[in-house]
């Protein structure tokens, strides 16, 4: 008798992981890369959709004034071009990794409605004579040009 | 016997409040800020303890539930219950520490990427876990259908860890638990040590908990005992 619901558990065991692991597998694509968004091009306009990637280097043109974001996100195979328009968190840089949530427009940019910023598992004092990073954070000592 | 335990609990209380302090002065003030993140780095030092204490926990939960299915202790029956208690404790924290932790560096409170997902069917499965044990009335009953859900649910705890390796996240991959890289190779040595000393502190508050969880839980089978048969 405890045998029989000893191996029935574990085949009902066994089943839910398999259909977790499998079902989550391709299920939890959390977001896309910008080559996959470039193979599905025409199924992708007009979908709610994540998109994530490395914000490429000099290609971030912040407008301050009106609060608007240009730039660019790639995989290191396709690249897309990003607008967004509020504030992106403060982690958001050129070369590091970024994810963004929106939609393709009809000209291929990628509006995106929120910005989030990928960070490392690595954490390290600042060097010498540096200020650490998001320098906002020290009252009165804004980056200049922000 | 009681009185004696009472004493040894009242230090390790002590000893907590000590490595808390201790903890909280070393992550605060001795610790330097990170070269990327600056000041908010500092959750670390109370994100990972806590987040590992839950693993520790529903770990425990595991074990107690597979010997009591096993050998019908009540003990570890109670010992399953009280971890299982407090793990839910630190899974609910850990999901508020990261939650600040994650607004000013993602720029979200919350996403439903991989790892925070599935920390989030942890902290219900054993959320159920407890409405659960509350609602069955007979003991020896409630006590083998909570084994049953805290063995399964502790199952999901291999899938968080493994989540940011499996899946795209927006979660970055583990700093300390990891088996191809060494802990001081991804946190600076000034830092692992705020580290170490507040997830000791984490571990004695733990256990501090639990051994006030335990001894709770075994009243409260005397009083029943005593309600059952009557005398002291």
């Amino acid at each position: 008798m405890r045998r029989r619901f000893l191996i029935g558990g574990l085949i009902i065991l066994a089943a839910l992981t398999y259909l977790i692991y499998g079902g989550m597998r391709q299920a939890m694509v959390y977001f896309v890369t910008p080559s996959e968004l470039k193979e599905e091009n025409r199924s992708a306009k007009d979908r709610f959709l994540r998109m994530g990637g490395m914000v490429v280097e000099g290609s971030l043109k912040k407008d301050l004034t009106a609060l608007t974001y240009r730039f660019e996100i790639t995989d290191g195979v396709a690249t897309v071009p990003v607008f967004f328009r509020g504030v992106p968190p403060d982690l958001f840089a050129e070369g590091k990794g970024a994810v963004v949530e929106g939609r393709i427009g009809k000209d291929g940019v990628f509006l995106a409605t929120t910005v989030m910023a990928k960070h490392a598992e690595e954490y390290s004092p600042p060097k010498e004579g540096t200020a650490p990073y998001p320098r906002s954070f020290i009252p009165g000592k804004e980056e200049k040009g922000l | 016997m009681e009185k004696r335990h009472g004493r040894s609990r009242t230090i390790l209380g002590g000893l907590t409040l000590v490595s808390v302090l201790l903890g909280l002065y070393w992550g605060l003030v001795q610790a330097p800020p990170d070269a990327y993140q600056g000041q908010l780095q500092r959750i670390m030092y109370l994100h990972i303890p806590t987040i590992l204490t839950a693993y520790l926990s529903f770990f425990i939960v595991f074990i107690m539930s597979c010997l009591y299915l096993w050998k019908r202790d009540r003990r570890d029956d109670i010992l399953a219950y009280s971890a299982a208690e407090i793990g839910v404790l630190f899974t609910g924290l850990t999901i508020i520490e990261g939650s600040i932790w994650g607004k000013p560096t993602w720029g979200v409170w919350w996403t439903w990427d991989a790892r925070l997902t599935l920390t989030a069917i942890l902290f219900l499965i054993f959320v159920g876990y407890l409405i659960l044990r509350s609602l069955i009335e007979d003991e020896n009953r409630g006590a083998i259908c909570g084994a049953v859900l805290g063995i399964i649910g502790f199952l999901d705890i291999p899938l968080i860890h493994m989540s940011v390796y499996w899946w795209r996240t927006l979660h970055q991959p583990p700093s300390i638990l990891r088996p191809d890289k060494l802990p001081w190779e991804n946190v600076h040595p000034s830092m692992l040590i705020a580290l170490s000393i507040n997830f000791a502190a984490f571990l004695l508050l733990y256990f501090y908990l639990l051994s006030l969880r335990f001894h709770v839980g075994e009243m409260r089978e005397e009083v029943k005992r005593m309600k059952l048969y009557g005398g002291a």
